[in-house]
């Protein structure tokens, strides 16, 4: 057996005083690094993600070990699973080198076990090394438009596959020097030991040194590199996922008002520990800004870059975070920093965004790179600093006065039934009602959307489900003020439903509105109102199954489906709707191209509903030319907000596809409904 | 019972406002009213309120009276007030009006009855009315027992009748101490008239996607121009890009009120009406029977706008050249 490396006196002192320094040094300077990203995570803001750990333990293995999400791109979740599985089995590995380099003669696993190890190990340099050959491929040649070609990438791919070509080397050039050690476990370094072996053993000697020596470097280096780089990802990956959100992704954090003294996110300070966490672990991976809206229709908010600038700020912050948390002054001297809103991130990046929720669905680490952030920051904005686009001023005076952001006349309200045998929940008082259909402030006063409450109260009436409406009791539920930053007037809103819901027992509540269906069902249940929420086709589509209603008109038409981000996306509502639209008899339901998880928005979410959208194209338009080039008749809708983005994009670019409610079909198909020839 | 009413003018023309307040007091009073008109050269206009229903002008006529001041005008409208001592003074709700009846109130120890859209006397008592909560409703008001009643009344609500019949109103001078006004005005910037704001006016005249096309504003301009309205947009026609965002009337436009809105081939989307369903009165112009504009419109026309908004521009030049 040639001797290891460290056997020899480099510089006059002894290998392995010499490598055992090397490694001191580098444990010392990780230790460093490390403990000033901790230190950031504990100044910054208190957010509890200790909670359920059964479930994160659980969610750990299927996201983090498993890594579910990865697949969605398989080429990328091929070559990802093959550096991130390699990279486990030889981190087993360096840890015997380092420690043999240390100690000679040590052995890790001896006998049998050490031979299916060597087996598991020359695997993995393999499929490491195929891994890294697809990932520079794919940059080389591919290049999706969802990654940024930088040097940092390319640097860490090099990094990678030097360790595995150094290990190989070192391996080959010790079995090529002494053929006793080879191993029928060892294929790869056999094969490599066989290639070396005419070589001089002088020049076999050298390789062995200078490969082991490579590798070793390599990895000390590598690991002092990753807190500086996007390749963070490699340690806070795991942890990101462990402490994911867990509440429903249509919850908003809700603060004390009463004890807040300020509101939002102006300051890297106030970022939660995890937000900071979310952006040490991005790697720029880009699958969050494929479908994202804003990114599509060139407007300043790019997820990937927006995740990227809070990293920055963060990294340009901490110096001062830590004089500050340390006590040791508070960073006088320092130099100045940018404002994190105005500076890093710009006030159009902020309002540009419609919470679509596609780039946290999209991210493999359950990085939520901007919709929970911006809303944040939105809430600095508007609480403290009252600076927002000023036409959200119309919409949250008619959320204030009249409990609608058309400000409508809130006595107004129940009109839209008042010629309907509906009854409202005052008027039912102890009748025993079983649904509260919520109709929504558009359902209550939007011309097209008021048809469509129309149609769901004669479905309901044929079904003879015992509903009944709130009228002018009801009032909007807060989602948009709340999505717009407006958290005060959210709440009092929300609480006002609440009382209102509460004081009549009220148990099962259906609505057609996404916006509504998400807010009461995850967000009121913070605020003291649980109930049981579904949504209209929901409801519509049990009713079908159980023979209640029943669809006797043929539509022959052919129709695409858009979803409803808070519909699909927020709260895995895809199939219900889906189903009414495959039980109407004639009509032929296409998939558009982006569908289901990555089905683009409207462009309405978030309040954008209520702004104005001066910046980029049109979201609207880029998502009807979309659903007209599927080609179908018609295009069904869940969203009375999708119904009205769709409805204008549809005149300015003059399309022929139709949109309607899913439930507009349904009454459609329905026929002459008994409630009709009855009367 | 006795009138006296406060006469605006500016640039040596009466205001049609004030015209109407003259003629309401004479309508109460049935007969000639005191009226007091203040400003620089104004003498001359003085004899011919006659026909508007004065019976006697009180005119103060002085260089310092030349530009508005709050001092020199409530100054001439209490000299005339302790000649003629009235029971009721009227002055129109202008923005002169409603700067001097304030103050001259406040002299009087009485109250205003402000911008009243309806005046009447029950029992030598002025009762007036004005739209409260947005114009849904109604408040009835009077001055309770004060001696002097003050009513500011809502301009273009009250017929400006004439009698051509009736004499020159007999013309007596104010004798006023010189007017030292606390606020010195320096010099007038009059805004550059390009174009009325939208949100500023008291009648609009609106396009819609019914116009077809950005070539088509001549059209509106037409009828906003004859009547010396503000032009307005929906977002449709906005986001079509046949017009600046500036001109948007609705939900993340420019939220309006005016006296009359006339809506030229608009539908009426919720996002429009969310800007201007508070007009007083509203004027639909449009092919479709169905169109949701009509169940907020006072008026409607059921029609093609091409033939009937030259009709109607037509019309309304005829009408305000008689």
């Amino acid at each position: 057996m040639p001797p290891l490396p460290t056997e020899r006196a480099i510089f006059g002192i002894p290998g392995a005083w010499f490598f055992g320094l090397l490694v001191v040094l580098a444990i010392g300077a990780f230790v460093y690094s490390m403990s000033r990203r901790v230190r950031v995570l504990l100044a910054t803001a208190p957010e509890n993600r200790f909670d359920r750990i059964g479930t994160r333990i659980r969610k750990t293995i299927e996201y983090a070990f498993l890594q579910k999400r990865m697949f969605r791109d398989l080429y990328a979740g091929v070559f990802h699973i093959f550096l991130f599985t390699g990279f486990i089995v030889l981190l087993v590995r360096t840890v015997a080198l380092v420690v043999e380099g240390l100690v000679p003669g040590f052995l890790l696993l001896p006998g049998r076990a050490g031979d299916v190890y060597t087996l598991g190990r020359d695997v993995f340099e393999v499929l490491v090394l195929v891994g890294v050959v697809m990932a520079v491929s794919r940059r080389a040649f591919a290049r999706p438009a969802r990654l940024d070609l930088t040097n940092d990438a390319w640097l860490i791919l090099f990094l990678i596959a030097l360790l595995i070509v150094a290990d190989l080397v070192a391996e080959g050039a010790k079995v090529a020097l002494a053929p006793s050690l080879a191993s029928s476990w060892a294929p790869a370094v056999g094969a490599v030991a066989a290639a070396l072996a005419p070589l001089p053993r002088g020049t076999l000697r050298g390789l062995y040194d200078a490969a082991w020596w490579t590798h070793l470097a390599d990895i000390l280096f590598f690991g002092n590199y990753l807190p500086y780089s996007k390749h963070f990802h490699i340690i806070t990956s795991v942890p990101n996922v462990f402490f994911m959100k867990l509440d429903p992704m249509g919850r908003l954090g809700t603060p004390d008002l009463e004890v807040s003294e300020r509101f939002g996110v102006s300051r890297v300070e106030d970022l939660s520990w995890k937000s900071v966490l979310d952006g040490y672990t991005c790697t720029e991976c880009g699958r969050c800004r494929v479908v994202c809206p804003t990114a599509l229709t060139g407007k300043p908010l790019d997820p990937k870059v927006f995740i990227g600038d809070v990293r920055d700020a963060v990294r340009e912050a901490t110096p001062e975070i830590l004089a500050a948390a340390s006590g040791r002054g508070n960073g006088a001297g320092l130099p100045p920093r940018r404002e994190l809103i105005g500076g890093w991130l710009s006030e159009e990046t902020i309002w540009a965004c419609t919470t679509c929720g596609f780039c946290t669905s999209a991210c493999p680490v359950f990085i939520i790179p901007a919709v929970d952030k911006i809303t944040e920051m939105r809430r600095h904005l508007v609480l403290e600093r009252a600076d927002f686009p000023k036409e959200m001023q119309t919409a949250f005076r008619g959320m204030e006065t009249n409990g609608n952001p058309w400000g409508m006349s809130a006595s107004s309200r129940g009109d839209w039934a008042s010629d309907l045998p509906v009854v409202t929940m005052s008027e039912a008082a102890g009748s025993g009602v079983e649904v509260l259909f919520w109709v929504g402030c558009a359902g209550s006063y939007e011309d097209r959307a008021k048809r469509v409450s129309k149609a769901i109260v004669e479905i309901l009436n044929e079904a003879d489900v015992s509903f009944a409406i709130l009228g002018a009791e009801e009032t909007c539920t807060g989602d948009s003020a709340r999505r717009m930053g407006n958290e005060y007037l959210f709440q009092m809103l929300a609480q006002q439903n609440v009382e209102t819901l509460n004081g009549y027992g009220v148990k099962k509540i259906v609505t057609n509105c996404p916006h509504c269906f998400n807010c009461i069902k995850n967000e009121y249940p913070v605020l003291g109102g649980s109930y049981e929420v579904v949504h209209a086709t929901e409801l519509v589509g049990s009713l079908v199954r159980e023979g209640r209603i029943r669809f006797t008109e043929p539509v022959r038409e052919t129709i695409s489906y858009h979803d409803a981000c808070y519909l699909g996306r927020y709260n895995g509502v895809y199939a219900a709707p889906r189903d009414i639209l495959r039980a109407i008899p004639g009509l032929e339901v296409q998939e558009l191209p982006r569908t289901c998880e990555r089905g683009l928005c409207c462009g309405a979410g978030g309040g954008r509903m209520w702004m104005e959208e001066k910046l980029g194209s049109r979201i609207n338009q880029t998502r009807m030319k979309e659903i007209e080039e599927a080609g179908t008749a018609s295009v069904g809708l869940s969203c009375p907000f999708c119904m009205i983005m769709l409805g204008n994009a549809r005149e300015e670019i003059n399309a022929t596809t139709k949109p309607f409610d899913v439930l507009e079909l349904a009454r459609r198909s329905m026929g002459d409904s008994r409630v009709e020839r009855s009367a | 019972m006795k009138f006296l009413v406060f006469i605006e003018q500016r640039d040596g023309k009466i205001r049609k406002a004030s015209l109407e307040a003259l003629a309401l007091a004479r309508r109460l009073a049935g007969g000639p009213v005191a009226a007091v008109l203040p400003g620089k050269g104004v003498a001359p206009l003085a004899a011919a309120l006659g026909k508007s229903g004065a019976g006697v002008v009180y005119v103060a006529d002085r260089d310092d009276l030349g530009l508005y001041s709050n001092k020199g005008y409530v100054g001439a409208l209490s000299a005339a007030a302790e000649r003629e001592s009235p029971d009721a003074v009227l002055i129109a709700a202008t923005a002169m009006g409603k700067d001097v009846a304030p103050r001259f109130a406040a002299r009087r120890d009485v109250s205003v009855l402000a911008d009243v859209m309806d005046l009447k006397l029950e029992d030598g008592r002025l009762v007036g009315s004005r739209p409260v909560y947005s114009g849904k409703a109604r408040a009835e008001v009077d001055c309770g027992a004060a001696t002097l009643q003050i009513a500011t009344t809502r301009p273009n609500v009250f017929p400006a009748e004439r009698d051509e019949s009736a004499a020159d109103a007999r013309v007596e001078a104010l004798n006023l101490p010189d007017v030292t006004p606390r606020a010195r005005v320096l010099r007038v910037e009059a805004s550059e008239s390009k174009e009325l704001d939208v949100s500023e006016a008291d009648v609009i005249v609106s396009g819609g996607r019914g116009i077809k096309g950005a070539e088509n504003w001549p059209l509106i301009r037409d009828l906003q121009q004859a009547l010396g309205a503000a032009l307005g947009a929906s977002r449709a026609v906005v986001d079509a890009g046949w017009i600046d965002h500036q001109y948007q009337v609705g939900q993340t436009g420019k939220v309006v009120s005016p006296t009359l809105y006339v809506a030229c081939g608009i539908s009426g989307a919720i996002q429009h009406l969310a800007g201007m369903g508070t007009s007083k009165v509203i004027v639909a112009i449009n092919k479709d029977p169905e169109a949701p504009i009509f169940k907020v419109a006072n008026y409607g026309i059921v029609g093609d706008i091409f033939q009937i908004v030259p009709e109607v521009a037509k019309a309304v030049r005829a009408a305000k050249a008689e």
